[in-house]
């Protein structure tokens, strides 16, 4: 008979390797790096999938505990503040006077009009930071705010940018931001869920090759809304407490008989903790929604707009361990009538996120808590051309501008700076790459280091670039 | 507990580390010019030299952009490794140790050659630095820099190692082995199975229970569980070809196509909506209204276990087949090709085409070889641009064929009359608008032509300066802006009407004489298209434009204007103007009527009009007969401009897709396409840019699958069918093994190869290599059915072991790659959901059809595989339960445990739905006691009986909940059809969700799909209802054992 069909094929070479080690049989899983690691953390035990390794006794199983990134630092927790549609960085945080001197006049190398802001700009608190009259009171806070006035991306159009922003890749479906953050650092309430969205699409979500257990989960919140509204399947309508309370003891109770038959498997463990979990979650993660159990001066300070029900809520989220927390603002693409648009858009949240940063720090929770506001790209200094009379501002990659302050970030600094105009960013420039290199440092990661094995590649949040802006860290 | 290293991974597990090496090896053995002098050690001369001067200026000058470390490989090349200039950059060597004349680098630092300059933008290096590089060059490149242990040589797949993979040699069925035990084997494959668990001192686990063998074998096989019938006719079959009866009944069965169909579908990157951009905005054709044929298409021929060769070949060139003639049911088999995401570049559509060729059928990931070499695999760029000038040289006709085989609705004529009114409303709105605009157009001709031309200037500023005067134009006058913006675009591009007026714009004067040659100006535009990287930007519709500007070019110039400009020829744009603006005026009498006799004409020709007149009359649209303002032309058109334009009709086209996609009678077609009449070979594009382009890569087949690793060029057409062909070959080593690594994945719950779209060189050695090969052989001589490997591999005594484990080969073996028990695996979303509507008895087994909406209320009972998946926004509930990506292929589902599963089976009105129509099942109602009640709830749902602890627990609930869970309508032992008491606001409650599901249904064309149907009351719960929902929560329902 054939016995060696193959040439230079030694059917030896692919018997399969009994493991020798749990790193190895974790290696062998099939479940990447994200069951490793895990399992390291769980001292023994692998996570999902891995078929059948004996749990020790009383351990959960869940992917998601807290886990301790690569080293120490401030920053647990992120709000992320994403501001869609490309807010202007020369009407907000980035000043340009020579905009004035060539008003109406074009500008050398760009072709059109220069547009120069129709806000004044101010210096605030001790760092003397320049902000725009459309931020009065977040204004106040420059001296906790790093602002970087060197970002820059690599496409401005919104869709692909905002992918950009939120997953770091242009093209290809990537996990996201909060996914990579929830894969690396689990979350502290395991009576909800670790990644949660209001708003935003859910590509800035996805857990994409992670585990799905990573994604993020996305609440519909408004103000509008009933409390039961808001998180899908949250609310029996048809069962009490109680009668679910029974319903639960006797589907545990049936499965622990199905357990002792079949003896301990983790998934099997991992679910009967997911019904926990969901029980709980039914008021644990209802009450975190609901504002009205605020004192009226808390509501007062955050105001009664939807942005300001939703700094609240996402407040709320971080005080009960919540990882990452974006809110999305949408409404920032002002092609015409920026200066109403602006005013508009930007009082919505000048308020809100301002009395978020006065409410973390009270709380004594800014410190560990990264709060991140900017959109996907700014826009051009020249006038769009679809503005005219009521002029507005195009698209423009080249210049961006973003704040972040607490969690670690040394606040009163300015960062990069765009060239005489604001066309694009000129000293320090700092790539978006270079921003999630420096979030993911700031909760203790290094970027290049945190992977994942998927199709063969170990994948990262920064692709094969990023560089940490080691200046903006306190 | 936690060690930091574990989470800081950065290299591969150990066997990409041994082909790292390997490769790395290869590399460097590699035969380089001069090898031999730069390999000899460098007398310490040398290194003084290199490390005082030369080392200085790489480092300072070149690192940025070259350097390993850094991660920087501008142009591919490297230059703080030796290994690095040795091997070169993407065009090639740039060192020729002792010769600096013929290095590239020294050409690039001397700024000879005006397309080579480095250091780039101006830095260049000094005549100093220049001479030393020159001097270093000249000594033979004297570099004692080795490549580091931690520094990587770029990775290639191109080596003899990687060809030697052994996915890459031919399938060859090897010889059932000897094993200690024959007695175990039920067939060959269990020889294969029992032979390495021997080697390991190991046995085989236990046949499963029957009751646990038949649960096993359903969800298999159709993902649906045996009713209690059929779990009781097995139990009382005690022939030895009992279980053989129950597979070939199940293969019979037309549910087998929807269960496997949809593994297929998960392969083939399925949805009914083409993603992307357009995917969110609802007032585009964003959905594909016939993506379902296709998905019926795969369910159909599954269930005639078609030869999977032909399924192979029919997916990429049906239209080609012997004997496939217009409307037959195969050509719906293209939609393989057609169902991917719509990008908006036309060289990512046709990566997705090329992944899922790779991906599906040879589980190759092919499409790495997009921007360099495939980094493992010996898969050459040239490869990928072979198969890129494939799926280039085809295209999609605007009109899908009408496919034979589907019922023909008696609502056909319905749908006709809707799509109609729906034409017809479309049209109207077209014509209104245009007529508007133009109307505002014909009231002011001075200003807005004035305006119009504004920004057509030449010289430095000149936009700026138009700009501002166009301003002043649109504050005086009260323009509006967007249209001006539109309407100044299309009148530069209408050459014949307009150039001069433009023309004299431009340079202050005009030539009548040049009328002559109005033509060339589109001609160079259109070249300019042609040429430029915007056409390949714009693809499809670039090519439109290019047609457009040709035709411009080829027309002559409009005799109604060349007469006005005779007569008196404008000396400035103040008399140019004045000139248009008169002709608009003397025009009004015929403009009058124009837009409406255009409307309302019944033939493709209006001769009220000249052509000329029409090209005068129409100014910045299209304005045809109706008969010719089709659909597309319409849309086209439309999406230029209107929807930057505000105030005027807005055109909805999402809702006459919502009908295509919906509305019963609409005729099913085949998401085709078809060959270009002029196939052409693509150009690498280098770095996968396609602005940068390499030589011509001809269309043909993948290297290392072509005999003798030499390809043969496509020849028919575009080359689908050769590329078909050349898959569905006995003699290709992958087809095959694919196809059973994924069919012994689905069964056992791991596949030989774990990573089923990847058989390259990173997916490691198989479990079982002979085993897999045996599979393959035996499937090819079976003529590729599928149906006779599942039987086949149901029959062995491997497959029906139980799942117990042993808790010492839980240590030996603890992924359980050897098989010595079976893997209990978890229902995925559409079993689990199939199971509930099969519980509940409300399970639709209605095969084949459009798409239904699974995920919201009123619920449909049809089962998941029918679902309607749209990719750019995939219910939170799919993605919850794991739901295969259907952005790209992905043949292995996840199987995460996340709460908000749980909460869809204790919260949701689907839930108490199936456990309240469970309850009101026959066999529940007939009953006679509580026990009994309970057995049948577990025959139905666990099939079995409940063990005496069991039925103790249920008791123990029910007279728990008793009082507080809503009254049941029967006392046991009454009569069960009672209705339950009334309650007033439950009813409200139901109400006025009922009323909100149907402003959802009339709103739909803006969300998913809707349901017809009753909203589940939202009446309290029962005892016995919360019981059955129960029931549905535990883990035993959710696993297969």
């Amino acid at each position: 008979m054939n016995q060696n069909p193959i040439p230079n094929y030694n059917p030896l070479e692919h018997l399969p390797i009994l493991c020798t080690s749990r790193r190895e049989f974790l290696e062998k899983t099939g479940m990447g790096y994200g069951a490793m690691c895990l399992a390291s953390i769980l001292g023994g035990a692998s996570a999902m999938g891995a078929a059948t390794t004996p749990a020790p006794a009383g351990k959960s199983l869940s992917p998601l505990l807290p886990k301790q990134p690569h080293f120490p630092v401030k920053a647990k927790h992120v709000i992320h503040i994403f501001a869609s549609g490309g807010p202007s960085h020369v009407d907000t945080w980035d000043p340009k006077p020579m905009l004035e001197k060539y008003a109406d006049k074009s500008i050398p190398e760009a072709n059109g009009l220069a547009f120069p802001s129709p806000f004044k700009f101010e210096k605030h608190g001790k760092s003397g930071i320049e902000v725009s009259s459309v931020f009065p009171k977040l204004a106040e806070h420059v001296d906790e705010m790093a602002v970087i006035r060197s970002l820059w991306t690599d496409i401005p159009a919104h869709e692909v940018a905002q992918r950009f922003m939120n997953t770091g890749s242009l093209q290809l479906p990537k996990p996201s931001w909060g996914s990579w953050v929830l894969y690396g650092l689990g979350t502290e309430n395991q009576n909800m869920p670790g990644f949660i969205t209001l708003g935003g699409k859910p590509e800035w979500r996805q857990a994409s090759f992670l585990p799905g257990v990573f994604q993020g989960v996305n609440v519909n919140y408004s103000t509008k809304m009933k409390l039961e509204e808001v998180l899908l399947n949250i609310r029996n309508q048809f069962t009490s407490t109680g009668v679910q309370r029974s319903q639960l003891n006797l589907a545990q109770r049936l499965n622990e008989m199905h357990a002792a038959s079949l003896q301990r498997d983790e998934q099997l463990e991992a679910r009967i903790q997911a019904f926990e979990m969901a029980f709980k979650m039914q008021t644990e993660a209802t009450d975190a929604f609901d504002v009205s159990k605020e004192p009226q001066a808390m509501r007062d300070l955050y105001g009664s707009s939807e942005m300001g029900a939703k700094m609240l809520v996402a407040r709320r989220l971080v005080e009960r361990g919540v990882r990452f927390v974006q809110i999305e603002h949408t409404g920032w693409d002002h092609h015409n009538k920026l200066d109403e648009a602006m005013t508009k858009k930007a009082g919505e949240i000048d308020g809100p996120a301002a009395a978020l940063l006065t409410d973390l720090k009270q709380r004594g929770l800014l410190d560990d808590t990264l709060v991140i506001w900017g959109g996907e790209f700014g826009r051009t200094v020249t006038r769009d051309r679809n503005g005219n009379e009521v002029p507005g501002r195009d698209h423009n990659g080249r210049a961006m501008v973003t704040w972040m302050a607490g969690g670690g970030v040394k606040g009163g600094t300015i960062y990069g700076a765009t060239d005489e105009f604001g066309a694009r960013a000129a000293v320090d420039k700092v790539h978006i790459h270079d921003l999630h290199a420096t979030v993911m440092h700031l909760l203790g990661f290094d970027h290049k280091k945190l992977t994942y094995r998927y199709n063969g590649r170990d994948f990262r949040f920064t692709d094969n670039f990023g560089n940490v802006v080691k200046d903006v860290i306190a | 507990m936690f060690r930091s290293s574990t989470m800081t991974i950065s290299k591969g597990p150990k066997p990409m580390r041994k082909t790292f090496l390997l490769l790395a090896l290869s590399a460097a053995a590699g035969g380089f010019s001069a090898q031999a002098a730069v390999n000899a050690a460098p007398s310490k001369e040398q290194l003084d030299f290199f490390e005082s001067k030369v080392r200085p200026i790489l480092s300072g000058k070149c690192y940025k952009c070259h350097s390993l470390e850094e991660n920087k490989n501008k142009g591919g090349l490297t230059l703080d490794t030796r290994p690095g200039w040795q091997k070169g950059g993407d065009s090639g060597a740039v060192i020729e140790p002792g010769n600096p004349d013929k290095s590239a680098l020294i050409t690039a630092i001397n700024y000879k050659d005006p397309d080579l300059q480095m250091p780039p933008k101006g830095e260049k290096l000094s005549d100093a630095e220049i001479a030393t590089l020159t001097e270093w060059v000249k000594q033979g490149a004297p570099d004692p820099r080795e490549g580091g242990k931690d520094i990587k040589t770029k990775l290639t797949g191109l080596t003899d190692t990687a060809r030697h993979h052994w996915a890459y040699q031919p399938v060859a069925k090897p010889a059932v082995p000897v094993t200690q035990n024959p007695n175990w084997c039920k067939t060959p494959l269990d020889a294969f199975v029992l032979q390495k668990l021997e080697a390991n001192g190991m046995v085989p686990n236990k046949p499963a229970t029957k009751e646990a063998l038949i649960r096993r074998a359903y969800y298999d096989l159709i993902g649906l569980p045996p009713t209690p019938y059929e779990v009781a006719d097995f139990l009382k079959d005690n022939s030895p070809d009992a279980f053989a009866k129950v597979v070939d009944k199940l293969l019979a069965n037309p549910h087998y196509g929807e269960r496997w169909g949809r593994h297929w579908l998960d392969t083939a990157r399925y949805s009914d909506t083409i993603g992307g951009e357009r995917n969110g905005n609802r007032t585009t054709e964003y959905r594909y209204p016939n993506a379902w044929t296709y998905r019926d298409y795969v369910i159909k021929s599954l269930n005639d276990d078609k030869p999977y060769n032909e399924f192979v070949m029919e997916q990429l060139a049906a239209d080609q087949m012997p004997g496939v003639k217009e409307g037959d049911p195969r050509l719906a088999g293209l939609g393989f090709l057609t169902v991917g995401e719509r990008f908006r570049n036309v060289n990512d559509i046709i990566n997705d085409r090329i992944d899922v060729v790779g991906k599906g059928f040879l589980g190759l990931t092919v499409s790495c070889a997009r921007c360099h070499d495939h980094m493992f695999d010996p898969i050459p760029t040239r490869d990928y641009y072979a198969l890129h000038g494939v799926f280039a040289s085809v295209y999609e006709p605007d009109n899908q064929p009408a496919l034979d085989n589907m019922a023909k609705s008696d609502q056909l004529a319905d749908y006709q009359a809707k799509f109609a009114a729906e034409m017809k409303q479309m049209q109207d709105r077209y014509y209104d608008s245009v007529g508007g605009y133009l109307n505002d157009f014909w009231a002011k001709p001075e200003v807005y032509l004035r305006a119009a031309v504004a920004t057509a200037g030449k010289g430095k500023g000149a936009d700026a300066e138009g700009q501002k005067e166009r301003n002043a134009l649109i504050r005086e006058n009260k323009l509006d802006d967007q249209f001006l913006n539109f309407l100044s675009r299309s009148l530069m591009r209408n050459t014949s009407v307009w150039g001069p007026l433009y023309e004299i714009k431009r340079e202050g004067k005009f030539d009548v004489a040049s009328l002559d040659k109005m033509g060339e100006m589109s001609e160079r535009m259109a070249k300019k298209l042609a040429g430029g990287k915007n056409a390949e930007k714009l693809g499809e519709k670039g090519e439109m434009m290019q047609k457009m500007f040709r035709a411009q070019a080829n027309k002559k110039p409009n005799d109604i204007v060349v007469e006005a400009l005779k007569k008196n020829p404008p000396q400035s744009l103040d008399e140019a103007i004045k000139l248009y603006a008169d002709l608009i005026r003397s025009v009004q009498p015929q403009a009058k009527d124009f837009v409406k006799t255009m409307r309302e004409s019944a033939s493709a020709t209006v001769s009220t009009y000249s052509e000329d007149m029409v090209d005068l009359l129409r100014g910045p649209f299209t304005v045809e007969p109706a008969p010719i303002m089709t659909r597309d032309l319409i849309e086209s058109n439309y999406l230029t401009w209107l929807p930057r334009m505000q105030g005027r009709s807005r055109i909805n086209f999402g809702e006459l897709n919502l009908l295509e996609t919906s509305h019963p009678g609409a005729p099913a077609k085949a998401m085709v396409v078809t060959d270009r009449p002029n196939p052409k070979d693509s150009p690498i594009f280098i770095r996968g840019e396609s602005q940068s382009r390499g030589p011509i890569a001809p269309r043909a087949f993948l290297e290392v699958l072509s005999p003798e690793r030499k390809p043969i060029p496509f020849t028919n057409g575009s080359g689908r069918y050769d590329l078909a062909k050349a898959i569905a070959d006995k003699g290709n080593p992958l087809t095959a093994r694919v196809a059973m690594n994924r069919l012994w994945m689905y069964h056992f719950g791991d596949g030989f190869v774990s990573t089923p779209d990847d058989l390259g060189v990173q997916c490691g050695a198989p479990t079982h290599p002979e085993l897999l090969d045996y599979l393959s052989a035996k499937f090819m001589e079976n003529n590729w059915s599928m149906k006779k490997m599942h039987k086949l591999i149901m029959l062995s005594a491997a497959y029906q072991q139980s799942t117990e484990t042993k808790a010492d080969y839980e240590v030996k073996d603890p992924q359980n790659h050897l098989l010595w028990r079976s893997n209990i695996r978890r229902l995925d979303f559409e079993a689990m959901r199939d199971s509930l509507l099969s519980f509940s008895g409300l399970l639709d087994q209605s095969i084949g059809g459009k798409p239904v909406n699974l995920t919201e209320e009123p619920y449909s009972y049809r089962r998941s595989v029918y679902g309607y998946i749209d990719r750019g926004n995939l219910p939170e509930l799919m993605q919850t339960f794991d739901f295969s990506d259907p952005d790209m292929p992905n043949s292995k589902r996840t199987s995460t445990v996340v709460p908000q599963q749980a909460l869809f089976l204790m919260n949701s009105s689907m839930a108490v739905d199936i456990s309240r129509k469970l309850i009101a099942r026959p066999e529940i109602q007939k009953a006679g006691t509580s026990d009994e009640k309970v057995r049948w709830l577990y025959r139905i749902m666990y099939q079995r009986l409940p063990t005496d602890r069991e039925l103790a627990f249920a008791r123990n609930f029910l007279s728990e909940v008793q009082g507080t869970a809503a009254p049941d309508a029967n006392t046991l032992g009454s009569a069960m059809a009672t209705p339950a008491p009334k309650d007033k606001a439950a009813e409200q409650r139901t109400a006025a969700i009922q009323k909100q599901a149907e402003r959802k249904r009339d709103a739909g064309k803006f969300g998913a799909i809707q349901n017809k149907g009753e909203v589940v009351d939202r009446r309290q719960q029962t005892a016995w209802e919360a019981y059955a929902q129960a029931l549905l929560f535990t883990n035993e329902l959710a696993y297969v054992n």
